[in-house]
């Protein structure tokens, strides 16, 4: 219970920043050029939304600790409706968005801003060797291990007991258990597996991904870049390095050592959560310390806008980009190039693993 | 070390980052053995075409101001100080006469012309 308020606290103060994380020249979804970033309307619509996304995920907060406090309802129910809430509240928060995405839209054509500006296109040669963005190579020690877990648990296969935990309830017990057989034994690496080839992917493209400077908040612009992309990807990395620890800690115990519920599966897990929503956190915190304040605007100039790449300000196709990431326009994290051959080449790729599963 | 090309200039984009680029170099700023982005990134940090940056690079290369090297890399050779080959000389006298003869032909004073020299060498090093 504690847990899933946990998390959507953590989701509803995400959900009500979100405008305000984003690049200043983004909002909504929209390509605001830079002389008009201040815009009134623009910032009050801002508030408008986190006043609203802030009221919808306090009152489905209120309606949880309700139910549980002063109803008898049995515990697993008001977590089923707690994910319920959850799902509920980013629905109306994702309308609210589309809503602001479209009346953003309506009011930059309507005040021609882009007939205002003169667009430049802009950059810094030195940028590049600054950047600290993690190496691919980070990823894919976590790849080495589980492929190594793999070949070990065949080594071990004839020890490995008939049936193994799968599945723990809140009290650390085990309650699910899964049969011995070549491919059940290496289910939990398989999914591992296709997460890290996806979070390797991530990570070539993060280096590749393109450093967006603005035209007139040049040395503000180069420092939110740089932070931007170091924090992400080592944010990135301590995922992607906690669950490889905890996946691997879990089969090898299991499967290996024979022991269903060792004392430390629960700990695990918590500091497993703690890293990934207290990473969460930190790295929110740089990144919306990190973003240019625009403070002093003193000509029609602004970076080039990609408006017309992107449908709804969330998919992004654009053939003549070579990079497979690109930072989103809304809020903060990455998406794909979806006109990038290569993106459907590696969704077969990270699907592979999990589509074996399930058909064989 | 900033790029800034500005598309509603009459002089080409490929043009205005060469340009850019001999410039610092003439400054100093980028110095031999130092190394480009590559052409890729180079495209993706500035969205322009691959093709422009390309075109670019391809122009310094001919100028013998960097080599392009596996993987797109492109490495800076000019800067340092050597003698130019009188052809070399001879090339950037050729150049220079037009620009010179049209702004002495539209009335600029010799002594302008030489202060105007002298304040554009001593940006340089």
């Amino acid at each position: 219970m504690l847990i899933i308020v946990g998390i959507f606290i953590i989701v509803g103060i995400l959900e009500a920043m979100t405008p305000h994380l984003a690049r200043k020249t983004n909002v909504f979804g929209v390509s605001i050029p830079e002389p008009f970033v201040k815009h009134s309307q623009l910032i009050k619509w801002k508030r408008r939304y986190s006043q609203w996304v802030g009221a919808i995920a306090s009152l489905c907060l209120l309606v949880q600790i309700g139910l549980h406090l002063l109803t008898a309802i049995h515990e697993e129910k008001v977590t089923l409706l707690s994910f319920l809430l959850l799902y509920v509240m980013l629905l109306l928060s994702s309308g609210l968005y589309m809503n602001y995405h479209i009346k953003t839209k309506k009011l930059k054509r309507q005040e021609q801003w882009e007939a205002q500006t003169k667009t430049v296109y802009v950059t810094d040669l030195s940028i590049r060797q600054k950047d600290e963005t993690l190496p691919p190579i980070f990823f894919s020690l976590p790849i080495i291990m589980t492929i190594a877990l793999m070949t070990f648990t065949y080594m071990n296969y004839d020890s490995i007991p008939d049936s193994f935990a799968t599945h723990w309830n809140s009290a650390g017990e085990a309650d699910g258990w899964t049969e011995k057989s070549r491919l059940s034994v290496i289910t939990m690496p398989l999914i591992l597996l296709a997460i890290q080839l996806s979070f390797f992917i991530m990570g070539i493209g993060m280096k590749g991904a393109k450093l967006q400077l603005s035209a007139q908040a040049k040395e503000a612009s180069i420092h939110r870049e740089l932070t931007q992309r170091k924090y992400g990807s080592w944010y990135l990395a301590a995922i992607n390095y906690s669950m490889t620890i905890l996946f691997v800690v879990l089969h090898y115990t299991t499967v290996i050592l024979k022991n269903q519920t060792a004392q430390y599966f629960f700990p695990l897990f918590i500091a497993f959560i703690v890293i990934t929503l207290g990473g969460l956190l930190v790295l929110i915190w740089k990144l919306s310390k990190s973003n240019e304040p625009f403070d002093d605007l003193h000509t029609n100039e602004t970076a080039a806008t990609d408006d017309r790449y992107w449908k709804w300000g969330i998919f992004y196709f654009n053939k003549n980009d070579p990079s497979l990431i690109v930072q989103k326009k809304y809020g903060i994290g990455w998406t794909v190039n979806c006109a990038n051959k290569y993106f459907y080449i590696i969704i077969c790729l990270t699907l592979a693993p999990i589509l074996l599963l399930i058909f064989i | 070390m900033q790029i800034r090309l500005d598309p509603s200039d009459e002089l080409q984009l490929y043009k205005q980052l060469a340009n850019q680029i001999i410039e610092l170099i003439a400054k100093g700023e980028l110095k031999n053995g130092d190394t480009l982005p590559s052409v890729r990134s180079m495209a993706t940090d500035l969205g322009i075409n691959v093709s422009t940056v390309s075109k670019s690079y391809h122009e310094l290369e001919e100028k013998g101001l960097i080599t392009l090297k596996q993987k797109a890399k492109a490495v800076i050779i000019g800067g340092q100080k050597r003698e130019l080959e009188e052809i070399e000389v001879a090339k950037v006298e050729n150049d220079l006469k037009p620009i010179m003869a049209e702004a002495f032909a539209r009335g600029l004073e010799k002594e302008q012309m030489t202060s105007l020299f002298q304040r554009i060498l001593k940006q340089w090093k």
